[in-house]
């Protein structure tokens, strides 16, 4: 697999009245082209920050983000979406820059076509997971980050949209990061699986995902969560 | 749910009319029992009679014009330059830098304050009024606006640093339309303000116009007209409030009341 990313991030701290804290340290770890991986680690590790970091959204820190091709586009998907709520549906993706037809096809893939005059406040907490993940996807991006995209969903919606977005990302080929706590969604997308320690915030361990990862009834599946949560702790 | 509705708000004009009904009895009593003075004060129905005697007389109506074009143009002019420069102040932190210290030491400067000033740039005539009028919705805008915009929600601006939007289009896309719901409840406050105010500038200097027509009432004992004339004024600020209030529930129409009540 040909190397898209390198991540090294030395050190990065936050500054508050309190002090100077440390949040990331060490952090150093490639992606490779069109592969998906997940850092988990324990909430408030800094997970989210590295992720903000990756993006370019955080520019305060020591170390390097290495892009090994040109035109890498990069495209975000936010803990809490991010959606403009006095815009429509069809306005949040227009506002990517995406023409009329790229709408219409990005609104078919996520069963949100019906729904392309609403306003953000009509729709349920899954359609406004599904229109970030259109949002995200749209513009074909070569790189997409998600945090966190389906941490307040209940069970039954994250594990559908979980599968929907398995088959979008498949499409669309981009390689992905993605931030999360919940060890079972890490396994159920990933190639491989950074764990983060707590603040400062080291890789402690990279997991190879090399299993069937879409029954999460397996013993091996059910094992890998076993040996990534007793890292985690 | 229709019947529901329709008996709430039956019951809220019932409610709002309570104390109205009270005070223009007090009125009454007040006027028959000498209390109120009926050379100062006209009885309740000569100014109810008079009041809609008003609305259709011809001169009555231009006094009306002169008015209506005082305070629409200076409420445009100031809340209109008020919003914008709040907006790039309060989204352009650079900008701030420079003209805020200044800006937040005019600002509390109260409107009337600067009529003197507004005399001398502008004459007596409609531009110190339309003027002073902007002055006092150009503060309120200002500072509520740049306030407004000061709160926006980062994960709006990170969603625009990722699709690499301009400042034009942030502002015109994201931080407008965010603002809009506090830009509204100022236009509210900005209304009324220039209706205080251009009562004040037509009762300070004038020859034409509402304030002037109340003024002038009281000046030759007119009681029907001063109470019918103040009676239209208030009727007319309800109105211009009203719309206010539909055109900003209309461009917030996205809004979630169910977070608004929250």
């Amino acid at each position: 697999m040909t190397e898209l990313l390198n991540i090294k991030v030395n050190n990065k701290n936050f500054h508050s009245k309190n002090g100077t804290i440390e949040v990331l340290s060490g952090i150093n770890f490639s992606v490779g082209e069109g592969e998906f991986v997940s850092i988990i680690g324990q909430s408030g590790c800094g997970k989210s920050t590295l992720l903000r970091i990756i993006s370019g959204l955080e520019k305060e820190f020591e170390g390097s983000i290495s892009l090994h091709r040109k035109n890498n586009s990069i495209s975000f998907i936010f803990q809490d979406l991010g959606l403009f709520p006095w815009m429509t549906v069809s306005q949040n993706l227009e506002f990517t820059n995406a023409n009329e037809a790229e709408i219409e096809t990005a609104l078919k893939n996520v069963s949100l076509y019906d729904k392309k005059d609403s306003w953000i406040k009509e729709l349920s907490g899954g359609m406004k997971q599904r229109l970030a993940v259109a949002r995200g996807l749209i513009n074909k991006p070569k790189i997409l980050l998600m945090d966190e995209p389906l941490r307040e969903l209940d069970m039954i919606t994250k594990e559908k949209l979980q599968a929907e977005i398995k088959e979008l990302l498949k499409k669309s080929n981009a390689t992905t990061l993605l931030v999360t706590h919940d060890i079972e969604e890490a396994i159920y997308f990933s190639n491989r699986i950074v764990v983060l320690s707590e603040k400062p915030a080291i890789v402690k361990k990279i997991f190879s995902v090399n299993i069937n990862t879409d029954d999460r009834y397996t013993s091996s599946f059910q094992n890998l969560k076993a040996e990534i949560k007793n890292e985690l702790i | 749910m229709v019947s529901v509705s329709k008996k709430i708000n039956v019951q809220t004009i019932i409610k709002g009319a309570i104390v109205p009904l009270i005070i223009v009895f007090l009125w009454q009593i007040g006027t028959t029992t000498g209390f109120l003075p009926t050379s100062i004060i006209s009885p309740p129905l000569p100014a109810f009679a008079n009041f809609f005697k008003l609305l259709f007389n011809g001169e009555f109506l231009s006094h009306f014009f002169n008015s209506s074009k005082r305070l629409f143009g200076g409420f445009i002019i100031g809340s209109s330059i008020g919003t914008l420069i709040g907006l790039i102040i309060g989204y352009k932190k650079k900008v701030a830098h420079y003209f805020e210290p200044l800006l937040l030491i005019l600002v509390p400067v109260p409107p009337l304050a600067w009529i003197p000033l507004l005399i001398i740039l502008f004459g007596t005539g409609d531009g110190v009024k339309i003027s002073l009028i902007s002055c006092g919705c150009f503060a309120t805008m200002f500072l509520s606006t740049s306030l407004g915009v000061k709160g926006i929600d980062k994960r709006f601006l990170d969603v625009c640093k990722i699709y690499k939007k301009s400042d034009y289009e942030i502002i015109k896309k994201v931080v407008l339309p965010f603002s809009l719901p506090i830009i509204f409840s100022s236009l509210r406050v900005a209304m009324a303000l220039s209706w205080t105010l251009l009562m004040a500038s037509e009762m300070i200097k004038s020859s034409s116009g509402l304030g002037w027509f109340i003024n002038d009432s009281r000046n030759f004992s007119r009681a029907d007209d001063l109470v019918a004339g103040i009676m239209i004024v208030g009727l007319l600020g309800k109105l211009t409030d009203f719309a206010v209030v539909k055109i900003g529930k209309y461009f917030t129409r996205w809004q979630d009341k169910r977070i608004e009540n929250d």
